[in-house]
């Protein structure tokens, strides 16, 4: 931002009144300061912080000054008045300081660090007046106590565009050239990414439909031979003249398709080209996310009394700034957790012989397609014996398994939302509070995360992440006529699984052992083909943990953009999002997190037997009900409305009924009372699911001997419990 | 008076205020979603974004069930506060100012054939598939962690 240091309009800047731009351009200019002044208060940090607590060098206090006069004439301009007014009073304070009117001890510097975070957080909620106001506020106190006589604020502070015409060469230092930075808005390189993304599906059609031509061409050209061969024989001249010219244009249209799938090899190259080139544009240094998360580190150090140093490395490693962006929170709580629950007091790590200061490393490195981003902590680290207990005291684990298990199968227990969202806050369930929902971020951008611990020397949480986005590789499959996707990083392979009707084995054997096998015909509310011998499956691999789909057909791996399915259908777990086929057609991409769900249930029950009717008039209501019937071991039928549940129960039998009570034709009511009615099927267990569940209705449900009334949604144990029989 | 757009449902003609509908276009391949609301008829192409598509009389429970969706439909594309959907259409009729019907209804208009035609709300349209989605997805969640059998 400095680059506006010299400029010589700086001096006009009080000619700019607030109306001088629109609301939008405001918007971009503030979002604009925002980004720059992260990297120029970082530097002030920087400095001030490397400052002892005796003395700090007057070249860096120079330095601060200019870096602090540049902030204040930037933020001024785009309208930030409290944050222009802020970093007025910090450069009061600096030239206090440089006269030898303050004094420079730990507690001054420790005073500025605040106030520089301070107006880190004043220029992050520049969109947000209520809350800049607050902050503007706790600002005040900090640089009122740091100034420490400087109770009333100076009388120019409320007119700063006065200030603001001083010359700003006065504070002109020699300092670092830097090459000249191009600053673009990342959505107009996201929407540059996107065409190309659509560029790679034309890609993809335009070679598709070669290579048909070309095919096609092949079997006109056998059948040419065939008329050459037989039109040599002919005496009809006029013929066999028409059979070379066909032949002919023939050896053209030939030549034509050999060289268009040249051409589309060029363009295949270009298009890569293009890609990679956009991708190093959206490529930043691990520096900046450094820089976002040291502010972060102080601000949490000083809310829990506890000296933090943070050391960073590999700040030069680069990686999609989409992916730098989405790991932000998740580090934040990351650190979070650290300062809270890992590293001990100073008095308590003294007694234990380690430095009073806790020490934080935050490292990036790239491993081959792959950047790995560790946090280390030298706190007091997660003990095995500890969680296992937990563990086996929730219930979540058995005595057997948890014997079983290894220590990194324990600590990997961690990120399970059953064991950190417990009500008790202690040390270890603070330690797993929202990892799930880290877990849930990294795995989502196809990356994974790992965590080891040793007792007394530290914890340290490994994220593999990609290094781009937008553009990802994936497994394509069919199942039941519709192509489904699975980003290709958690396919593990490709397998057959042998259907020896009518039982589909529930455990695949693969290569390395076997895994769960999940019917993903019936999870997508489909029928396995009635003829099938063998099935394909797809073998994924996810948080660690391995299971099977099967399917109808595997179709091969693809480049796919992936898109956004919107407010309303993003809500539904079991998609990632969707991409668009080279035909145009929406392929759905399955989030391999909830097939991992189904394959790994929380508890296990034993299997049910039985054939249950679901009558319900809402299609997700019958499709979820099915998959949780089945699941728990039903065969399940599925009725949309109450007269349909009543023609097939006369026609099959079935051992319960489970029923919807406001439905089209026949109401659930009617549906109960005629069950009652007949001499077959008066016994018939009955549960009624409603979103009505009133006493009224409970009330009328009693006299009819209806099993129970659950409400939705309804509880899956509930619902298996009362379809046990008694 | 009223800008309008009146589109034909099956046999019924239903109006929508033209300040909503942003495009009238013909949907593409429709991918059905499985576990979807039923108001929601499948997902459709819209200019490389992934948009889902409507059902009118099942956002409304008029009908329950699905109508299978078909590739060629006219689709209306709706926006309401920066949220978009396709809503399926048989056909569109024409684009007019209509004026209300007599009785005071501001929800019935009165087309140009002296016929009676119900207005159609987006926002409450798309307030009603987002609440059908969510409990929706809230029984997919159920049903995807619900116990289930034999793991070993």
């Amino acid at each position: 931002m400095s680059e506006r240091d010299g400029d010589p309009d700086d001096g006009r800047v009080s000619g700019f009144s607030d109306e001088s731009f629109n609301t939008s351009e405001y918007r971009a200019l503030r979002l604009l300061f925002r980004d720059e002044s992260r990297e120029a208060l970082e530097q002030v940090a920087h400095l001030v912080l490397r400052a002892g607590p005796e003395r700090i060098d007057p070249n860096a206090l120079t330095e601060l000054l200019r870096a602090t006069h540049s902030l204040k004439g930037t933020a001024g301009t785009v309208g930030l008045r409290e944050f222009a007014d802020a970093a007025h009073r910090l450069e009061g304070i600096l030239e206090r300081l440089r006269a030898g009117a303050l004094a420079w001890s730990g507690a001054m510097r420790d005073s500025i660090v605040e106030v520089v975070d301070g107006l880190r957080a004043l220029a992050d909620a520049a969109e947000d007046e209520i809350e800049a106001a607050e902050l503007a506020r706790g600002l005040e106190r900090t640089l009122s106590a740091a100034s420490g006589t400087e109770a009333e604020p100076d009388p120019g502070a409320s007119a700063p565009q006065l200030r603001l015409q001083t010359d700003s060469g006065v504070h002109r230092a020699p300092r670092r050239e830097e090459p000249a930075q191009l600053r673009v808005d990342p959505g107009r390189i996201d929407r540059l990414m996107d065409s190309v993304g659509e560029l790679v599906f034309d890609r993809t059609r335009i070679e598709r439909r070669t290579t048909e031509l070309r095919s096609s061409l092949a079997e006109l050209a056998l059948l040419r031979d065939a008329m050459l061969a037989s039109s040599e024989a002919s005496a009809d001249l006029a013929q066999r003249s028409m059979v070379r010219e066909l032949s002919m244009r023939l050896g053209q249209l030939e030549r034509l398709a050999a060289e268009l799938l040249e051409d589309t090899g060029a363009l295949r190259r270009t298009g890569n080209a293009l890609q990679d080139g956009l991708t190093d544009i959206r490529m930043q240094s691990s520096r900046s996310l450094f820089q976002r998360l040291a502010p972060q580190v102080r601000a949490l150090a000083r809310a829990a009394g506890v000296p933090i140093r943070l050391i960073t490395h590999g700040g030069e490693t680069e990686f999609d700034k989409s992916v730098a962006d989405q790991i932000v929170e998740p580090l934040i709580h990351l650190l979070r957790n650290a300062v809270a629950h890992g590293i001990e007091p100073p008095d308590v790590r003294r007694a234990l012989g380690k430095p009073p200061e806790g020490q934080i490393t935050l490292s990036a490195r790239h491993e081959g397609r792959s950047v790995v981003v560790e946090l280390a902590d030298d706190g007091a680290g997660v003990d095995p014996r500890v969680v296992r207990q937990r563990l086996v005291d929730s219930g979540r684990w058995s005595d057997a398994r948890a014997k079983v298990a290894s220590d990194d199968d324990v600590l990997r227990a961690l990120f399970d939302a059953r064991l950190s969202s417990r009500e008790e806050v202690d040390e270890l369930a603070g330690r797993g509070i929202g990892l799930d929902a880290v877990r849930d971020t990294v795995v989502r951008l196809g990356g994974e995360i790992a965590v080891s611990s040793t007792v007394g020397i530290g914890t340290s949480f490994t994220m593999r992440l990609p290094q781009t986005t937008s553009i990802s590789n994936a497994l394509l499959f069919k199942v039941a006529g519709n192509v489904f996707a699975i980003p290709n990083v958690h396919v593990v392979e490709t397998a057959r699984v042998e259907v020896s009707s009518p039982a589909i084995p529930s455990i695949l054997r693969v290569r390395d052992g076997a895994v769960p096998l999940v019917l993903l015909h019936r999870v997508l509310g489909a029928a396995l083909p009635a003829d099938a011998r063998a099935v394909p499956a797809v073998v994924i691999d996810y948080a660690s943990r391995r299971l099977a789909v099967t399917c109808d057909k595997i179709v091969g791996p693809r480049e796919i953009v992936v898109k956004n399915l919107g407010p309303l259908l993003s809500p539904l777990p079991l998609y990632a999002g969707g991409t668009i086929s080279g035909s145009g057609k929406v392929q759905l991409i399955l989030d391999p997190a909830a097939l991992v769900r189904l394959a790994y249930p929380e508890t296990a029950a034993p299997k049910a037997t039985g054939r249950v009717l679901v009558a319900d008039d809402s299609r997700a209501v019958r499709q979820a009900m099915a998959l949780l019937l089945e699941s728990a071991g039903y065969q399940v039928d599925l009725a949309d409305t109450g007269l349909a549940a009543w023609r097939m129960l006369g026609r099959v039998h079935y051992d319960a009924l489970v029923t919807d009570l406001e439905m089209p034709e026949m109401s659930g009511f009617e549906l109960i009372e005629r069950v009652r009615g007949d001499a077959l099927l008066s016994g018939l267990p009955v549960v009624i699911i409603s979103s009505r569940a009133t006493e009224a209705a409970r009330a009328r449900a009693g006299g009819l001997g209806v099993v129970a009334v659950l409400a939705k949604p309804v509880e899956p144990d509930r619902l298996l419990a009362a379809l046990q029989p008694p | 008076m009223k800008n309008v757009i009146v589109f034909a449902l099956g046999q019924a003609r239903y109006a929508v205020e033209l300040r909503w509908v942003r495009e009238v276009f013909t949907a593409g391949h429709v991918t059905p979603v499985p576990h979807a609301p039923d108001a929601v008829a499948g997902v459709v192409n819209y200019r490389g974004a992934v948009m889902p598509l409507l059902d009118l009389d099942a956002v409304l429970g008029r009908r329950s069930g699905v109508q299978p969706a078909r590739a060629g439909e006219s689709a209306l594309l709706i926006e309401v506060e920066e949220v978009t959907a396709a809503l399926r259409v048989s056909s569109v009729v024409e684009v007019a100012t209509l004026k209300p019907a007599p009785g005071g209804d501001p929800e019935l208009l009165i087309d140009s054939t002296g016929r009676q035609v119900p207005l159609v709300n987006p926002p409450e349209l798309l307030a009603r598939a987002r609440q059908a989605a969510s409990t929706a997805a809230g029984a997919l969640a159920v049903a995807l962690s619900g116990p289930q059998g034999d793991q070993s």
